[in-house]
């Protein structure tokens, strides 16, 4: 049979719902529209593809998307920022899509679910009913776990680690900073959103200064001893960074970029806003022009409300539905579930957001959910002609979300300039695909 | 759970989707997976992301298994089919075979391609029938409407003595290929929807 022939062949037995639940992949075993009411709460990685995915599953279902800003900002390809790469409005996306594919996107901030009742409040007393609810509101920060980080300190020391007006300031300060200066990035220890960013990031600042002020230092304090896509960092880092040359004069300034480890004194523990000093645990200082502290994170503070957190501060669930293990019907997804191995990514917070759609979906349908399957994907800059990524391919073993054996990997550690400039162009690609699949 | 079900529940097994053994995935939940970087159902919204939504299924088949085995040249898919035994790979082959095809968004060069057109049907046509649109069920891939940058990095890895790509007529066409030909070829069926 041809491919439009089985198409029209299926379509004449079964007349139901099929145009979209064929084209929108969740897979259709019993071939029953369903109607129930689904609250997601977070638009960003994980929760538009839940919101959108469910919808284009089974355009019935009563789909409401809780936002609290009104345009949402990419953190991936962020640090391009830094670099003056790149530029925030690019990154910046609406709601408008999600709205015209008749899901109801509301702009307010989530106060409290109520998993017995089955409703989500939001400011001013107003509420939603729900069959379930998907929760993705990514990470917030532990403020405080560094002695005089908080929130008010982030006004003039940036985490920028969620992306927005905290981007432009970081860029900012690296654009004002003398040439000479020392800019300082605190890394906390895992798990934590985006593991090689940090390392990215640090690459991207150094492109910049090394255009505009050669003399500068970068220095990661990092509260770990080894980090993600470290082989390839390292040996970027050495090639574009390693052995810089003051273009005027000829003089040598060394290497750019110098990493801290736990086991070498980089964790820390505190800092001074007023004097842009970092503390580590071992007593040592570390004076910085610019700071940027990257604080440890737990979940959104929505998770912590609910009671979905264990101990460290992530949600657990059930690998292959998303659902809380702490309260039924309401399903982590992205940064502030428990992952397993899966890092803290926007591709896994989408990978995650489309397992939870079809067990929702099959358990509407009341059928037995099909067996997922789960993708993450990153890629990160090191220059603008330089790009690296890691990928894996996951599974669920014994109740645990595992990488499946021999596959996956970062890129390769040998390969042309031409490879690593095509990972570039993928990189971007990746990100236009990506948010034309959240957003378009 | 306030749900109505409207319609009858099918006892039909629709091969196409549904898992048809214990520990089975469906296709639609591989393919997926893909979307971040592939777009919705395999139509990639981006230049250098290739087009798979309704591409032939033996040639997805054939491109998942050259990727794993090293026989195809890539940057990522590699190391991402390494992820997938066979019979996985010939399930999302069939999803995204079985989707629409929607041509690339792109400009296109209307000289250029009345030249490509003469070399396609020279030595290009007897494969990728009808102007590069057909996808072939189990051979050569749909080329027109397909992302000209996607095909270009395809193309340039033939042209590189080291690369694996094992395109059929690799040595008597695009040994001896000019850039400009390769420009005009793409330009062509790029115009081709
Ligand atoms: C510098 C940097 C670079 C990165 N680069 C990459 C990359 O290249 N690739 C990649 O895959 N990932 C990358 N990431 C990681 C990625 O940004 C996150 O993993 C991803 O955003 C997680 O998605 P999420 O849905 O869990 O959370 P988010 O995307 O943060 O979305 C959560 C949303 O919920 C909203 N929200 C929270 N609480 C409430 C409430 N109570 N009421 C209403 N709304 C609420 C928030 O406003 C937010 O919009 C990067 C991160 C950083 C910081
Ligand atoms: C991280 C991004 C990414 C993900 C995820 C991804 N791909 Fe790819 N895909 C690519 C890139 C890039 C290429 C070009 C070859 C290369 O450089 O790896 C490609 C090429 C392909 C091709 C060749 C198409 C052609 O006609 O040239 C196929 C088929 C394919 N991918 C299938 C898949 C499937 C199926 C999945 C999901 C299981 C998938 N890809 C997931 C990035 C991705
Ligand atoms: C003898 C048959 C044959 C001829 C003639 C032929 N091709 Fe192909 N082409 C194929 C096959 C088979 C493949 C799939 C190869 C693979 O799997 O790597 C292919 C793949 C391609 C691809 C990769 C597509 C993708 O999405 O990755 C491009 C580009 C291409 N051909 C261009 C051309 C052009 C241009 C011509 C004419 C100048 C041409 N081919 C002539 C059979 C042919």
């Amino acid at each position: 049979m041809t491919n439009s022939n089985r198409r029209n062949f299926i379509k004449s037995v079964s007349g139901v719902s099929l145009a979209a639940a064929m084209g929108m992949g969740i897979s259709l075993r019993a071939g029953a529209a369903v109607k129930a009411k689904i609250v997601v709460v977070g638009g960003g990685y994980g929760g538009v593809i839940a919101a959108k995915y469910l919808k284009m599953a089974e355009p019935g279902l009563e789909v409401v998307l809780i936002e609290q800003n009104k345009r949402y900002v990419s953190c991936p390809l962020s640090n391009e920022v830094l670099a003056g790469l790149g530029n925030i409005e690019h990154l910046t996306f609406g709601y408008e899509g999600l709205a015209r594919r008749g899901i109801t996107v509301v702009h307010d901030t989530v106060e409290a679910i109520d998993p017995q009742a089955r409703k989500v409040m939001i400011s001013g007393g107003k509420s939603f009913d729900y069959d379930r609810v998907i929760v993705s509101p990514g990470v917030d920060f532990k403020w405080g776990a560094i002695k005089g980080y908080d929130e008010e300190a982030s006004q003039t020391i940036p985490h920028a680690w969620k992306a927005g007006p905290q981007t432009t300031l970081l860029a900012n300060q690296i654009k004002d900073m003398k040439d000479g200066g020392v800019v300082i990035i605190t890394v906390p220890d895992n798990p934590f959103r985006c593991p090689p960013g940090p390392y990215e990031r640090a690459a991207l600042i150094a492109h910049y200064l090394k255009q505009n002020k050669p003399r500068s230092k970068i220095i990661l304090l990092d509260a770990k001893d080894k980090f993600s896509k470290q082989g390839l960092f390292l040996q970027g880092w050495t090639q574009h960074y390693g052995d810089i040359i003051s273009e005027s004069s000829k003089e040598k300034y060394g290497s750019m970029i110098e990493w801290v480890p736990a086991s070498k004194g980089g964790e820390i523990d505190a800092i001074n806003a007023a004097t842009r000093t970092a503390m580590s645990v071992v007593g040592k200082e570390f004076k910085a022009d610019v700071l940027n502290v990257i604080p440890p994170q737990h979940a959104g503070k929505i998770a912590h409300t609910t009671g979905l957190v264990n101990p460290k501060g992530w949600c657990p669930v059930d690998f292959k539905t998303f659902e809380s293990t702490m309260h039924k019907n309401v399903h982590v997804i992205g940064d502030a579930c428990v992952g397993g191995a899966m890092p803290k990514s926007g591709y896994a917070a989408n990978s995650q957001a489309k397992v939870a759609v079809a067990a929702i979906i099959a358990s509407l349908r009341g059928v037995d959910p099909d067996e997922p399957a789960y993708l993450n994907a990153c890629y990160s800059l090191i220059t603008p002609e330089h790009g690296i990524s890691v990928t894996a391919i996951y599974q669920v073993k014994d109740g645990q979300l595992v990488e499946v054996p021999n596959s996956g990997g970062v890129s390769p550690i040998d390969v042309s300039p031409a490879f690593r400039k095509i990972e570039v162009a993928h990189a971007k690609s990746w990100l236009k695909n990506i948010t034309t699949e959240m957003f378009g | 759970m306030r749900l109505q079900i409207a319609g009858v529940a099918l006892a039909i097994g629709l091969s196409f989707s549904a898992a048809t053994q214990a520990g089975a995935v469906s296709g639609s939940m591989l393919g997926n997976t893909c979307a971040g970087c592939h777009g919705i159902n395999g139509a990639s919204a981006a230049e250098t992301m290739p087009i798979i939504g309704g591409q032939g299924k033996g040639y997805l088949e054939t491109a998942m298994k050259n990727y794993r085995d090293g026989s195809r040249a890539s940057t990522i898919m590699g190391r991402i089919a390494k992820g997938y035994n066979d019979e996985q790979i010939s399930a999302m082959s069939a999803f995204f075979a079985k989707q629409p095809w929607v041509s690339a968004a792109q400009p296109t060069d209307a000289k250029l391609a009345k030249q490509g057109e003469k070399l396609y049907a020279k030595s290009c046509k007897m494969c990728h029938a009808n102007n590069g649109t057909k996808a072939a069920e189990d051979g050569p891939p749909r080329l027109a409407g397909q992302w000209t940058t996607s095909l270009r990095l395809y193309l340039d890895c033939v042209n590189d003595a080291k690369c694996a790509n094992k395109h059929p007529m690799r040595e008597q066409l695009f040994g001896k290929a000019s850039k400009a030909d390769i420009d005009a070829l793409l330009q062509f069926f790029a115009s081709k929807k």
